[in-house]
């Protein structure tokens, strides 16, 4: 009965979430946003970790729980952290590597970004929708901006690891990373983990592809109006992408407008899921096609 | 929190919640009316605010009151949101999808939430023992019931097979908050 029950009330839902052309950057978001915070400032957080001084080397702070322990040296020319914990994180500094301690990635991503910040570096763990299968693992880890100061000559190199123990059922994920090298450190790290996407949510890692790839969907090599024909029977929707991939994998892509379409005859390069409810298509570009914006 | 983490939060759960407040608005303007009352409470108590996935539910939890005060004043106004109903919609939905749409209506606010979080939000037990303050064995029981009593509903209205998609849909390709 449930899940049956549960199909009914989600087939009577007015509103997909991939129905919603607003996005947080597009005017009316962001509008949204600076009126907002330029209303009342926000109160003070009631229960804030005391700020306490730099500590001389080897002493130690265990007054409360949330009470933050720094090692280092004090005064004004300190020498560099070699560790910091606080209730949610501990880092350690071995040499240039930063190896880190999450109690639960899910719950504890801003005493994240907080005690990196420790260090001068600048790391963001964020949690993002994924297919099925992604969620609770790890999506990616790469830099977060480009080198501070511009690129170094010849380029900077970094490596990193992580290993996130979160089996389904278990309420705190504990999350390790290791970051090493001029890449991270110049240019920060961006610490990706999935987690169960909501009916008609876009996936994170819903990236255009040449090829069949959404599951028992074949259309690669049909005309655009046989595959809308046969998205829509499925009760699906289609969104679609331009772009060309060699067999290396290289290549690109850009989405045009999201009411473009190709025209009917035209040929399907590639299929992928992008959501529970929607589906991408590619197609090559042509002449009077829309062209990507230039960045930058 | 900063401006610049709350933008992160306001960035991750922006669509979220404007899908949470459109499922049970009955126009684009009261729902963007509850996204942004929403968000101008948490930013007022953004210190209160959890990070991460949790910021969501938190923000569930508290666009589930605004919207219950909306509704309270919206009462007056049902003339003019059956309007904007009427211009959003696409298409009919049918006899029985219709049935089905006014049996849902008819539940109990408390059971129609609790069925919408599940199915609407895709929220597990214990994410909704989050947004509604209490623990995932009262969801559990809650739900049970709740669907329970949508199931007699249907049945007492001689719908004994509803279609298992209802294809009653808005358009809102349109519905930016300008």
């Amino acid at each position: 009965m449930t899940s049956r029950i549960d199909e009914l009330v989600a087939g009577l839902a007015t509103v997909r979430d991939s129905d919603i052309t607003s996005e947080p950057d597009s005017a009316g978001g962001r509008a949204l946003l600076a009126a907002i915070t330029t209303g009342k400032a926000p109160v003070p957080r009631r229960h804030r970790y005391p700020r306490l001084p730099w500590l001389v080397a080897g002493a130690t702070v265990a007054s409360a729980a949330a009470a933050a322990v720094v090692v280092g040296v004090g005064g004004q020319n300190s020498a560099p952290l070699r560790s910091y914990a606080n209730a949610a994180v501990a880092i350690d500094v071995k040499g240039t590597e930063y190896e880190v301690e999450v109690k639960n990635a899910y719950a504890d991503q801003r005493e994240f970004s907080e005690a990196f910040a420790k260090f001068g570096l600048d790391v963001r763990l964020r949690i993002v929708p994924v297919a099925p299968g992604g969620e609770r693992e790890i999506v990616q880890i790469g830099p977060l901006h480009a080198p501070k100061g511009g690129m170094p000559p010849g380029g900077v190199s970094g490596t990193s690891s992580a290993v996130l123990k979160c089996p389904p059922g278990q309420i705190a994920c504990p999350l390790k990373v290791r970051l090493g090298g001029e890449m991270f450190r110049l240019g920060g790290a961006d610490i990706v983990i999935g987690r169960k996407a909501a009916p008609g949510e876009v996936y994170f890692d819903a990236n255009p592809v040449q090829g069949d790839r959404a599951k028992d969907l074949r259309l690669t090599g049909r005309t655009v109006a046989q595959a809308l024909a046969e998205v829509l029977r499925r009760g699906l929707t289609a969104t679609f992408t331009l772009g060309e991939f060699k067999a290396d994998g290289s290549g690109s892509s850009w989405d045009p407008p999201a009411t473009w379409r190709p025209a009917g005859e035209r040929r399907i390069t590639g299929v992928w899921t992008r959501s529970s409810t929607s589906v991408g298509l590619m197609v090559v570009p042509q002449k009077g096609d829309p062209q990507p914006h230039p960045v930058g | 929190m900063g401006e610049d983490e709350f933008a992160d939060v306001y960035a991750a759960t922006y669509k979220p919640l404007l899908g949470y407040a459109l499922r049970r608005c009955g126009s684009p303007e009261d729902a963007a009316d509850v996204v942004a009352e929403t968000f101008a409470i948490a930013w007022r108590r953004a210190a209160e605010m959890p990070a991460g996935g949790e910021a969501r539910l938190w923000l569930y939890g508290v666009a589930r009151r605004v919207l219950a005060n909306q509704r309270r004043g919206a009462r007056r106004h049902t003339m003019k949101t059956a309007a904007l109903i009427a211009e959003l919609a696409v298409g009919a939905p049918s006899q029985e999808d219709s049935a089905v749409a006014e049996i849902f209506d008819r539940l109990p606010d408390r059971d129609r939430e609790l069925l919408a979080l599940v199915a609407w939000e895709g929220l597990s037990n214990t994410e909704i023992a989050t947004v509604l303050g209490c623990s995932s064995n009262t969801v559990s029981v809650r739900l049970h019931r709740a669907r329970k009593r949508f199931v007699r509903a249907l049945r007492s209205a001689g719908i004994d097979h509803p279609a298992a998609a209802v294809q009653a849909r808005t358009v809102l390709q349109g519905s930016e908050l300008t």
